[in-house]
């Protein structure tokens, strides 16, 4: 196509270019996960993929010493702290946090067109595959 | 393609472990998709159960996906058994549970706080 019309995407309708090498194909579509997608076959030396991170993921922590400091003054409980007791951390209580440092990595995510067929999704996101003749 | 210079945008459905986890808008017929209507929105249809030629609700399978030695940290869940990082557990399971060598999960053991001395 490219030359001679326009794209039917939903309600959406998309001009196609003029003249040679315009558009031969559009393909889109939205990954809730990671994994392979299946697209119809595309010439992946004339195409290329844009994509969107709809999701995010990572981890947040803390390094080095963080110190506790108890609500009020008291013991026993009535200077207003509790504690949980397991058999691999210490104490929880309820106070006052102080000292450490946090690290946050945060994560986001797109497709790579893998061969002729296939696009890798890294995790949830919307992409486009775009294919010029 | 379609006569006049058009392309008909057909819209398909894919599958991870037997739940939707694509969808897809393309004037080809991509393999391992499933044909959706143009009526249906199909994201709508992300993270439902394709069972029987029907999208239903797909379960949740809940997991601890951090841990520090056997203290649960963090738990997460997800219709993708395929994405499960860690032992998986139920919905009732919460951070700072114990889980034991035979991957059962408990509350961890609570104990009266020693009174300070004056």
């Amino acid at each position: 196509m490219g030359s001679r019309g326009v794209f039917i995407m939903g309600s959406t309708v998309f001009p196609a270019a003029s003249g040679g090498g315009g558009v031969k194909s559009i393909q889109r579509g939205t990954a809730a996960s990671a994994g392979n997608i299946t697209i119809t076959a595309v010439d992946t030396t004339k195409t290329f993929v844009r994509s969107f991170s709809n999701g995010s993921g990572g981890t947040a922590r803390i390094n080095n010493t963080l110190t506790i400091s108890p609500t009020g003054g008291g013991g026993g409980g009535a200077g207003g702290y509790s504690y949980v007791t397991g058999s691999s951390w210490p104490s929880a209580y309820t106070g006052t946090l102080g000292g450490g440092t946090t690290a946050i990595t945060a994560e986001t995510y797109g497709v790579y067109l893998s061969n002729a067929t296939t696009l890798v999704a890294t995790g949830a996101c919307l992409w486009e595959v775009v294919e010029f003749s | 393609m379609g006569s006049g210079g058009v392309f008909i945008m057909n819209k398909y459905v894919q599958l991870k472990d037997g739940v939707v986890f694509a969808f897809i808008e393309t004037d080809g017929v991509p393999e391992n998709s499933i044909f959706v209507e143009p009526s249906v929105d199909p994201t709508t249809l992300l993270g439902k159960k394709y069972q029987d030629g029907n999208f239903i609700d797909a379960p949740l399978t809940y997991f601890v996906d951090r841990m520090s030695g056997n203290m649960v940290l963090g738990i997460n869940s997800t219709v993708f058994v395929s994405d499960v990082t860690g032992p998986i557990c139920d919905e009732t399971v919460q951070p700072f549970w114990i889980m034991d060598e035979a991957g059962n999960f408990a509350p961890p053991p609570v104990s009266e706080p020693e009174p300070l001395e004056e």
